[in-house]
């Protein structure tokens, strides 16, 4: 007993009230997050909630749901693949080979997954929980083939052994089951790297991928719901992760300039999209919010897209950022000629695309942006094109940039809002770039990227597949973060070849095929803690030798600088991912531009920038004293510059 | 005062099963009240969140295990609502088990007293609504009673989690000192609040 005889729990007790009494944290309404999860998950009884305070006693059953998930859809994708190449394929005997994938699927069917389920079905209390291996994951491989959503008899055949949740009716626009979806996205992605001819590396160990996930997110999940993934999607909503997540996603989004909006403004919009992960609510619904004007959050929204210096933000980078995550269209390119490379984007439509923002989207008396929806008219925007005539622009989102508008495509703020729900184009782009947030990169990249995963047939149907299931579960985007997180691609290991200990002797061609698996989902950097500018730039200088340590003091051995030498201490090795050697341009088509000025231009352009910043130009002229070579050069340019 | 026990050795796991809804207060059962979800998540969760902080959960680990303990409630099918007070009383025993599930898993190890204890306190602060916004409203309230020393020193204690170093500077007084003059400013409030409480049970 403590003083005045009350208890240490009577004590707490009425400290709790006080400190609701002064102002601090009161009882929030949490019936909208309770309700979503309820009926969302209802199908899955009790399972969840154990899942995500770990009932270990129910972890089999659930690791075996997946397992005969990632079975059916084994089957289906055989299935798939014999008609396919039948039907495909007629006048080739291709029975011997047919014939051994269909035994090698039922030998990894009777010798691998069923025993497990059979044998652990009831009895699971006396049976350790048996984690997933690479063999339960792997399917047959072959031929790349769209894998069909479940026909009804075999989800109801699955459905009597209770280990499927029973909601899978892809027919009626809802969503599949997640275990169901999630087995799809890794048969997938298997069936994409097979396809490109890429041999993922070993898989890491859950604690290895759960240290890299909150490396990454700063979200703290088990290491149970690594390969659980509905246990996964509870555990990403849960408050502290949501909001964790919330707020790297806007940086995400913004590329990286939310860091430099006002404060507050910028945590109202976490606190939203935080709810938005946590309650799995419409996210398309937010986002229409925010861009007719109707949320409180939408002046908020556009400081956020708008945040940064010139050189990077402004209204260009407000539309930059908006086409990207609403209509998933890349105008790195297009504000300044029509797409050359990809050839699909016109300079027009950006001009157009930007003359519509600046019609209904301006600031107040107080600097805060604002949506006017009203028939307000605004200064012409000119643009120059590339043979230097001008043009006025026509306000409006180009008709190529979705589907759903009429020919002459949106005019007015609230169409466009409107259109965006429910919409295929908002879907993919908050699908890329949740996919960018985990894995640095969108999961389909343009051919201009110096870093880009392989584009073929697998990997658009890999995009389908997280667009649709979007679209389906209405943006509940917990569930497509945990379909993300539990794909193959995020439990990869860092290849051989770039663990620090090798670097220095690996190979040219080892270091680019690692590099090339990288690229592909297939393999992942060792971790390294991104470097703020100023640490980017004396890298380089201390590549050259034109700085010793890291202190930034100057030394004899300075090149043009004079000074004493300094006391050489606590020196940090070079980044991991310093370019040292190049034998190609970061991209080939920057061969077609002749001045190196203009090459670093545009690499900064893809970087995200208006204009070079200046830091990147003090680093060009040291490499240029330093006679770099120009490959190098570029490489390092990007190393400096990339998001 | 019952011995208060480890979080990491106690509670068995089968904690979740071994207690029956509505038998907490067999005698209240006379008429049984079915609430909706929606209704059932209104009228008790303001309750199970104070709870939760009362055993000492910050705010964002509260938010989760009253999702969580609704959550669990709800999905059991042999949940049947006897009246209110049952009703809360389950919920507050779930809310327990899944912190001390939790504590476990994160081996942390917590004193928590026992259920049946920590019922009583609820009871007797904020029991007579079941969810502790009488108490609170009338705690708000008796706050002005208070001198404006002890309101500066309760204020800088609670609001801005100043130390009592801290507290003792700003009114130019020990920490001893300080920590007195909130002992007592508390035991007031004490009074004041279970004399509020009365009034409101007797209106």
């Amino acid at each position: 007993m403590s003083e005045n005889n009350h208890t240490a729990e009577e004590e707490r007790a009425f400290d709790a009230m006080l400190d609701e009494a002064f102002g601090g944290s009161r009882p929030p309404d949490l019936s909208d997050q309770i309700l979503s999860r309820f009926y969302n998950s209802d199908t899955d009884s009790d399972g969840t909630v154990q899942q995500v305070r770990q009932r270990k006693s129910s972890r089999p059953s659930r690791s075996r749901s997946k397992q005969v998930t990632v079975l059916a859809v084994a089957v289906t994708a055989l299935a798939a693949m014999v008609a396919g190449v039948i039907a495909l394929q007629p006048d080739h005997d291709i029975t011997d080979s047919v014939t051994e994938l269909v035994e090698n699927a039922e030998h990894d069917a009777g010798g691998g997954n069923r025993p497990a389920v059979a044998g652990s079905g009831n009895d699971s209390r006396t049976q350790k929980p048996v984690k997933k291996k690479n063999p339960t994951r792997k399917l047959p491989k072959g031929i790349p083939m769209v894998v069909q959503t479940p026909d009804s008899d075999r989800t109801e055949s699955e459905l009597e052994q209770g280990d499927l949740p029973s909601s899978t009716n892809p027919d009626e626009n809802e969503a599949a089951a997640l275990a169901f979806v999630s087995a799809q996205v890794d048969a997938e992605m298997q069936n994409y790297w097979d396809a490109v001819g890429i041999n993922p590396t070993p898989e890491a160990t859950d604690e290895e991928t759960v240290t890299r996930l909150g490396k990454i997110l700063g979200a703290k999940v088990s290491a149970d719901a690594v390969s659980e993934v509905d246990q996964l999607q509870a555990e990403l909503a849960q408050s502290l992760n949501a909001e964790a997540i919330a707020r790297r996603w806007l940086r995400q989004i913004t590329n990286q300039r939310s860091g430099r909006m006002d404060a507050e403004l910028r945590d109202r919009l976490v606190s939203e999209i935080a709810r938005c992960i946590q309650t799995g609510g419409s996210f398309d619904k937010t986002v229409a919010g925010w861009l007719n004007g109707e949320s409180e959050n939408s002046g908020a929204f556009f400081s956020a897209l708008a945040a940064g210096s010139r050189s990077v933000g402004g209204e260009h980078g407000m539309a930059r950022s908006l086409a990207a995550l609403t209509l998933n269209v890349d105008v790195r390119c297009t504000r300044c000629h029509d797409s050359y490379i990809e050839g699909t984007g016109q300079q027009s439509d950006y001009w157009n695309f930007f003359a519509f923002l600046k019609r209904s989207v301006r600031k107040d008396s107080d600097g805060q942006f604002e949506v006017d929806l009203g028939d307000n008219s605004s200064d012409p925007v000119f643009y120059e094109l590339s043979d230097g005539r001008q043009r006025v622009a026509d306000a409006r989102v180009s008709a190529a940039w979705t589907s759903r508008s009429a020919s002459e495509g949106y005019q007015r703020f609230q169409e466009f809002a409107k259109g965006l729900e429910g919409s295929s184009e908002l879907a993919s782009g908050v699908v890329n770039s949740l996919w960018q947030l985990v894995h640095g990169q969108p999961l389909r990249g343009g051919v201009v990227d110096p870093i880009s995963a392989p584009n073929n047939e697998a990997l658009e149907r890999l995009e389908e597949q997280l667009t649709e299931d979007l679209i389906d579960s209405h943006f509940n985007l917990a569930r497509t973060l945990a379909l993300i997180i539990a794909s193959p691609a995020m439990r990869r290991s860092v290849p051989e070849m770039l663990l620090p200990d090798n670097l220095w002797v690996a190979s040219q061609e080892d270091t680019n095929a690692a590099m090339s698996a990288v690229d592909a989902f297939a393999a992942v950097l060792p971790p390294r803690v991104p470097l703020p500018a100023s640490q980017r730039t004396d890298q380089v200088l201390r590549s050259l030798g034109m700085r010793i340590d890291s202190t930034g003091r100057s030394s004899l051995g300075q090149i043009g600088q004079g000074g004493t030498a300094p006391n050489v201490k606590r020196v940090k090795p070079l980044a991991a991912d310093l370019p040292m050697k190049a034998e190609l341009l970061p991209v080939q088509w920057l061969e077609l531009i002749e001045d190196r000025e203009s090459q670093i231009n545009h690499l900064g352009y893809l970087a995200g920038q208006n204009e070079v910043p200046a830091y990147v130009q003090e680093s060009v002229k040291s490499m240029n004293e330093a006679e770099v070579d120009t490959n190098l050069l570029l490489h390092r340019v990007w190393w400096l510059m990339k998001p | 005062m019952a011995s208060p026990q480890s979080s990491q050795s106690q509670t068995p796991d089968t904690g979740f099963d071994s207690i029956t809804p509505g038998h907490q207060d067999a005698s209240a059962c006379d008429a049984e009240v079915e609430l909706e979800p929606a209704e059932l998540i209104a009228r008790h969760q303001n309750g199970i969140w104070r709870y939760l902080r009362m055993l000492g959960c910050d705010a964002s680990t509260a938010d989760d295990l009253t999702q969580e303990t609704f959550l669990r409630v709800l999905r059991r099918d042999s949940f049947v609502q006897h009246s209110d007070a049952a009703t809360s009383s389950y919920l507050r025993r779930t809310a327990y088990n899944l912190l001390v599930s939790m504590h476990r898993k994160q081996r942390k190890v917590q004193t928590l007293c026992e259920p049946g204890l920590l019922d009583e306190i609820w009871d007797r602060w904020a029991g007579k609504d079941l969810s502790g916004d009488t108490a609170v409203e009338s705690l708000r309230k008796c706050l002005a009673t208070l001198t404006e020393r002890a309101q500066i020193a309760l204020r800088m204690r609670f609001a801005e989690q100043a130390s009592r170093v801290e507290i003792g500077e700003a009114l130019s007084i020990t920490d001893h000192g300080a920590r007195n003059l909130m002992q007592r400013a508390k035991q007031q409030l004490r009074r004041c609040v279970d004399e509020k409480l009365w009034q409101n049970e007797n209106e």
